[in-house]
């Protein structure tokens, strides 16, 4: 199956069969989501109505480390078989994922000033998310560093597979560390720790944001693929 | 309505949470379609002829 | 072995005459190190207190900004005059060749900061029982450093604007170093053991030793190609 993938026309006749496929399931998840998570969600008895922030921020939180996750598994595709659609899917998934991580950070930090009455706090757990900021953000750059597209593709792929081991720091910070920051309530041995009635809204914007991903990346990798023929084209009419 | 708007004393945090994220989202999406759209029609400018490969979707 | 031994001893034997002939880069990590922790108690005005607080820190981010700034050049000139192809191309595995020229940077740069560190100590103020502990948090922790700085100095070769982009890869990965130098250095100034962190800065260095060779020997691979 990776294989018949790997053949960009059959790449590019998928991603825009499935890209209205990602836009229907992103509208009515977050559709709904949002109804929930505003209006048919209760207020936490701790965190009183503050709680409907994590419906944004929780989501944004998952997707930036699984945005990164999808960038060094596809850099390792990168790197081994050379293959370009892996490096489109890793080029394509670089800035949907800063941009989740900005967000986690931008509403985590809303969601503390209220909650532990300050906008930042340097625990284990915020520190190793701005990292991995500054990982996306120096994935990109160095990108775009090179004259040669395929220097840059590699180079930044051994930048994405050395930060991957910022992954599990993140995730198991709070676990290590004594911090602020809460410990993991949905994903756990013994079932979620929280409510249905917050469960709700969190998987559906959950399941939203993840089919945004996709949405974008359909339409970040047909506009790189184009890109990417364009060049093609251009080198051939430049040799003649 | 202006009850549900303060949610507690809270609203300004929990409006620009939400509305930051939207913001941020829709502005990656409109980037992303832009993106999309000025490479497709670099490509057709440069192959006018050649529809045939699944470039136009 | 034998002949594996001989190559990577004379590796850092050139590094190190390399560095010794042209006595720059050395001396100009040193200087460049002074200075920075000598603006902070210009900056931050000359209170005693104040400076015992921030003298730990204070070292060590200097070190960090020192570390980086030697950085650029690790891999540079050999990039340029060819050297590198020469060094990819001999039979001895190139992770272990990079593993020497990390080895001579160290000697090169790294030590010079830890010697000179407990006057820059002196010079902010701190108190006598963090001196020990400095050292051997700098001494674990500057190879690391090395170590991380040579995949970001192995990234960016032939890159535009290369020295920006030195400092956007590597500062983000040289925090966890910092974060537990730092802690070291403060745990023993309040008397309470600092043990832990210097375990960890031990376990930070030797999981650099046993990752970064690979992953800087790729990046050299892709850019000589």
């Amino acid at each position: 199956m990776f294989n018949y993938f790997a053949n960009p026309t059959r790449f590019l006749r998928l991603t825009s069969k499935l890209q209205p496929i990602a836009m229907v399931v992103t509208l009515i998840t977050m559709g709904a989501g949002l109804y929930y998570s505003l209006f048919q969600s209760p207020p936490d008895y701790q965190q009183s109505e503050t709680v409907r922030m994590m419906y944004v921020h929780v989501p944004a939180a998952w997707m930036a480390m699984f945005c990164y996750v999808a960038l060094a598994a596809s850099s390792a595709v990168v790197l081994i078989w050379r293959h370009m659609v892996a490096d489109i899917v890793a080029k394509s998934t670089a800035p949907i994922g800063a941009c989740f991580t900005f967000l986690a950070l931008a509403t985590g930090s809303l969601w503390g000033k209220p909650m532990w009455g300050t906008w930042w706090v340097w625990d284990a757990r915020l520190t190793s998310v701005l990292i991995l900021f500054f990982l996306y953000l120096g994935y990109m750059v160095l990108y775009n560093a090179f004259d040669e597209p395929t220097r840059g593709a590699r180079a930044a792929a051994i930048l994405a597979i050395v930060g991957v081991i910022n992954v599990p720091i993140i995730k198991f910070s709070v676990d290590w560390w004594n911090t602020l920051h809460q410990p993991a309530s949905v994903v756990k041995m013994d079932g979620p720790a929280i409510h249905s009635s917050m469960l709700t809204p969190l998987l559906l914007m959950a399941v939203g944001y993840t089919a945004f991903y996709f949405w974008v990346l359909f339409i970040r990798s047909r506009a790189e693929l184009s890109a990417y023929k364009v060049r093609a084209l251009r080198i051939r009419q430049a040799e003649g | 309505m202006a009850e549900f708007l303060s949610m507690g004393g809270y609203g300004s945090f929990i409006c620009s949470a939400f509305g930051l994220s939207a913001l941020v989202l829709i502005g990656i999406l409109i980037q992303s379609q832009r993106f999309l759209k000025t490479s497709e029609a670099e490509l057709n400018s440069l192959q006018p002829e050649d529809t045939s490969d699944g470039v136009k979707a | 072995m034998n002949v594996f031994w001989k190559v990577f001893t004379s590796l850092i034997q050139r590094e190190i005459r390399l560095a010794i002939r042209h006595g720059a880069d050395s001396m100009m990590v040193v200087m460049f190190f002074v200075l920075v922790v000598v603006l902070f108690p210009l900056g931050v005005g000359p209170e005693p207190g104040i400076l015992t607080r921030i003298s730990a820190g204070v070292i060590w981010v200097a070190a960090l900004l020192s570390a980086m700034l030697s950085m650029d050049r690790l891999f540079q000139t050999d990039f340029e005059d060819g050297s590198l192809d020469l060094l990819i191309l001999t039979p001895q595995p190139l992770e272990l060749l990079v593993l020497a020229k990390t080895i001579a940077h160290w000697l090169t740069t790294g030590l010079p900061l830890i010697i000179i560190s407990p006057l820059l100590a002196l010079l902010l103020n701190m108190e006598t029982s963090g001196y020990g502990v400095l050292l051997a948090a700098l001494a674990l922790g500057t190879p690391t450093l090395s170590l991380i700085g040579t995949i970001g100095a192995a990234l960016i070769l032939g890159a535009r604007r290369s020295g920006f982009l030195l400092s956007l890869l590597i500062l983000p990965l040289f925090i966890p170093t910092l974060i537990f130098g730092v802690s070291a250095v403060d745990a023993a100034l309040i008397d309470l053991p600092s043990k832990p962190q210097l375990l960890v800065l031990g376990g930070l260095l030797l999981a650099s030793f046993a990752l970064c060779p690979w992953a800087s020997a790729a990046a050299l691979r892709q850019a000589a190609e």
